[in-house]
């Protein structure tokens, strides 16, 4: 067997659960009523989140989902519109604003604009449904609506789901600098969250999505000598990761892999490899692709980081 | 009781009360009905009406909007009497020695009023779309014209009258010309698709939409508007006016509009408040308490005594129009029997004619609605001409009409689809088609000549010329500005400029005298080739700097 030092790593996210599978056959067959069974299934809304999305980034569902949106149907509006979103990223790269050509930014605004279409309608319909604010939340930085608007999208939201992960995600991601917030308001919003959560729940894991923000945000991606390599920052983590991943109440859903890769690299970035180590354990072979592919080689990054994490730890 | 009689030919509602007289003589006429090149020829008619009138000691007022001409007053019988006869004696005789003075009245009026976006979006130059304009036909209406407008619209055949008093007064007489009840204008549309959005001007959002006058859609805008005060307001802290209203436009139909103001940070969050909110109740998340708020206010309103007498003008218009009359009984049946399902109903009738204006500054794509027309679909074929400065539009001048070609599209408008040409003594021009497109003709900006400004005037037709007062030469329309050569670009110019005079002199002579030399050798014009290329190639750079320059603004 091979030791978990030597094991590359996954980053598809769908990779540890074979029911993803199952989804992608049901959209290949063009099996509408077997996968609304499917999501139908799922326990709560985090769940159904992680499937729009990852059935938004199945290429070439877009003539399924199309069809099975011209019904009305909010799910499908709803996949849909995921699929869009997806599209519209794919289409505008992953360069810097200034490194976008102008036809990029065209299709990427005429998908995120055909896929707001689509949302507005499902929560007007549903105010409740927590996927489709997500992705609306997501769309109001892309289409650079400005901070207030995307605050307005997620407090709607909260007002139902006062405690959904994906959508503080996207919107810590708004209150970045880079996208017209502030540090202080970027982990004024992550430790807030991480404190109402429930105990086990996921959400302080947005301590440690701050930080690596953080940390991203020094020029060269400096390994030493960092605000977020302190003796506070690994305390706070530590703390973050004792009430959700670590707690006796934390489950082994869908978030599973990918919040123990983010304290993996969290605590790795803070220097603390020792406390790294469960973490990197815990999440075997799967990681999540946010954060890992901020570093330079995300893969040479993640085994240099878990082969010092296992010796230390 | 409401009983309907008749003085001198006009129908006259009547409901008997304590105390002073009032009484309101209503015509079938408003802007709507109006030309935009003769806007305002209505409001003229109602000034000269009342000049007799001009000191008086009771209450009198009149009002022209969209369809309806109202001259109301208030007093004793025998004022009331004096100032219908009066008021009529003023529409059969007009004082048209008063034209002029009248006209300066009303562009002092028109100076303290502001003009909603909306309506030339919605409806174009024509018809209702003429409240967003300027009365402009004031400039040039003459006696003959305004007399004939008179003559037609203020008869009484096109007239109801109704009286509030203890009876009605002695010798009340109405002596109007005879005539016909004009119909209602047609309702005119710029809007291929709805709903849709453009952005305006403004900092805050206006929309409306028009559905039919029912009391569902009544109580639907005062549900929207409380709804919006508490999600935008009160919750988001968004805006500090947000409101919805409700306007009959008198033909079955009214229109909704809503307004939410915003600081600059916060208006795509207002947008996007509001239209999730129209979206809401669209979908059906309507408030039953609002419902029954709303409904139990509008009950109580009607239940209050001497509501059938303050209904009285708006009777007086049902009449004129042809509205079936309502009792206030059966008001409130019809509004006590509004249920929420109702007012979702109307919820999604107005959705799908709403037009929306986003303030400056923010985009409206993402709403998901159809950006209105700004381009026309078709340039004219004709001369073009472009424009002066680093302006970089061109102008067409053809026999059909006149386009300006822009880099999103052309602008046209057609001769025969021309609602108004406004001419400067300064030979600008502005050509308004009757779909809204305005096309500017300014010599100041594009090369055009006096004789091609006046080719087109001789095909404008001549009821559509409005003439407008000479401006102040410093501030005619002028070009945009070329950008300024930054001190690199100057010293890369000079340098340059000098490289390829002196190289290209010098190569001059050398190619002359090569010329004329029989002993020139093929490699001597290989190098006078080369030289002559360097030359070129100085040239070129001058070239593509000069065009850089040009295009930064």
């Amino acid at each position: 067997m091979i030791p978990l030092a030597l094991k590359p790593p996954s980053f598809d996210a769908a990779a540890p659960f074979p029911e993803v599978r199952q989804w992608q056959a049901a959209i290949t067959a063009g099996d509408w009523p077997a996968l609304a069974a499917f999501i139908a299934a799922l326990p709560d809304a985090d769940s159904r989140n992680f499937a729009v999305r990852t059935i938004g980034k199945t290429k070439g569902s877009e003539a399924f989902l199309g069809r099975a949106a011209e019904t009305g149907d909010t799910l499908a509006l709803l996949l849909f519109a995921s699929r869009h979103v997806e599209m519209g990223w794919a289409a505008r790269g992953g360069q810097p604003a200034k490194n976008t050509r102008r036809g990029q930014f065209a299709r990427f605004h005429e998908h995120l604009n055909e896929a707001e279409r689509l949302l507005v309608e499902v929560t007007g319909r549903e105010p409740d449904n927590a996927p489709a604010w997500d992705l609306r939340i997501a769309n109001a930085r892309g289409l650079e609506l400005g901070t207030a608007e995307a605050l307005r999208r997620y407090q709607r939201l909260a007002a139902h789901h006062p405690h959904h992960y994906p959508a503080q995600a996207q919107l810590l991601q708004q209150l970045c600098p880079k996208w017209g917030g502030s540090w202080d308001q970027m982990y004024g919003f992550a430790r807030e969250c991480a404190a109402t959560a429930p105990a086990g729940a996921v959400n302080p894991m947005l301590v440690a999505e701050a930080h690596i923000e953080r940390w991203l945000n020094m020029p060269g991606l400096p390994r030493v000598a960092a605000p977020v390599r302190t003796a506070e920052v690994r305390a706070e983590l530590s703390e973050a990761a004792h009430r959700s991943v670590l707690h006796p109440a934390f489950r082994r859903d869908y978030r599973f892999y990918s919040a123990h890769s983010t304290f993996a690299m969290a605590f790795s970035v803070a220097g603390a490899y020792a406390k790294a180590a469960p973490h990197f354990r815990a999440a075997g072979r799967y990681h999540a692709s946010t954060p890992w592919f901020y570093q330079n080689f995300p893969y040479l990054d993640l085994m240099v980081d878990r082969g010092v994490a296992l010796l230390r730890g | 009781m409401i009983t309907q009689t008749e003085v001198d030919g006009v129908p006259t509602l009547y409901v008997p009360s304590s105390g002073t007289v009032s009484a309101g003589l209503l015509f079938r006429v408003g802007y709507a009905d109006e030309t935009l090149a003769g806007a305002g020829v209505t409001h003229i008619i109602e000034h000269l009406a009342l000049h007799r009138h001009g000191v008086t000691d009771y209450h009198h007022n009149a009002t022209t909007d969209a369809i309806f001409t109202h001259f109301r007053v208030r007093g004793s019988a025998e004022h009331v009497v004096a100032y219908l006869t009066g008021v009529c004696a003023g529409l059969t005789e007009l004082p048209l020695d008063r034209l002029e003075m009248e006209k300066g009245i009303l562009r002092t009026e028109a100076t303290n009023r502001g003009l909603p976006v909306l309506p030339l979006w919605r409806y174009g130059a024509v018809g209702y779309g003429l409240a967003s304009y300027p009365q402009w036909g004031v400039n040039r209406l003459g006696p003959d014209e305004v007399y004939r407008w008179a003559r037609t619209w203020f008869t009484r055949h096109n007239a109801v009258l109704w009286v509030r008093g203890p009876s009605l007064p002695n010798g009340l007489r109405l002596s109007l010309p005879s005539g016909t009840r004009r119909p209602l204008p047609a309702v005119s549309s710029a809007l291929p698709v709805t709903p849709a959005y453009f952005v305006g001007e403004e900092s805050s959002i206006v929309l409306d939409a028009v559905v039919r006058h029912s009391p569902p859609a009544a109580v639907f805008a005062s549900v929207l508007d409380r709804e919006l005060y508490r999600s935008l307001r009160q919750e988001g802290g968004y805006s500090y006016t947000a409101a919805a209203s409700y306007d009959p436009r008198g033909d079955q139909f009214a229109t909704v509009t809503a307004v939410a103001d915003a600081l600059p940070a916060q208006r795509q969050a207002a947008l996007g408040g509001l239209l999730d909110t129209l979206q809401a109740m669209r979908a059906g998340h309507i408030n039953d308490a609002d419902v029954a708020a709303v409904r139990g206010a509008a009950l109580d309103g009607l239940s209050e005594p001497g509501v059938e007498a303050e209904r009285l003008a708006s009777c007086a218009a049902d009449l004129l129009t042809g509205v079936t009359y309502q009792s206030v009984e059966d008001l409130k049946t019809d509004l006590a029997a509004v249920t929420t399902a109702d007012v979702h109903a109307a919820a999604v009738e107005a959705w799908g004619s709403l037009l929306v204006q986003v303030p400056r500054g923010t985009r409206g794509d993402w709403t998901g609605f159809a950006a209105a027309p700004t381009h026309s679909t078709h340039a004219v074929a004709g001369t073009h001409h472009r424009a002066r400065g680093a302006e970089r539009t061109t102008l067409i001048v053809g026999d059909d009409g006149v386009t300006l070609l822009t880099g999103d599209g052309p602008v046209t408008v057609r001769y025969e689809q021309c609602a108004a040409e406004l001419r400067w003594p300064d030979g600008g021009r502005r050509i308004i088609g009757v779909d809204g497109m305005t096309v500017p003709v300014e010599p100041t900006v594009w090369r055009i000549g006096l004789e091609t400004v006046a080719s087109i005037d001789s095909r404008v037709p001549p009821a559509a010329v409005i003439p407008m007062p000479a401006r102040d030469p410093a501030r005619l329309p002028r070009p945009a500005a070329f950008g300024t050569a930054t001190p690199r670009q100057k010293v890369l110019l000079v340098v340059l400029g000098v490289i390829a005079t002196s190289l290209a002199t010098c190569n001059g002579v050398a190619t002359v005298a090569f010329g004329t030399d029989p002993t020139t050798m093929t490699e001597d014009w290989v190098l006078v080739g080369v030289v002559w290329g360097a030359v070129a190639a100085a040239v070129a750079a001058i070239w593509v700097i000069a065009r850089r320059i040009r295009q930064r603004r």
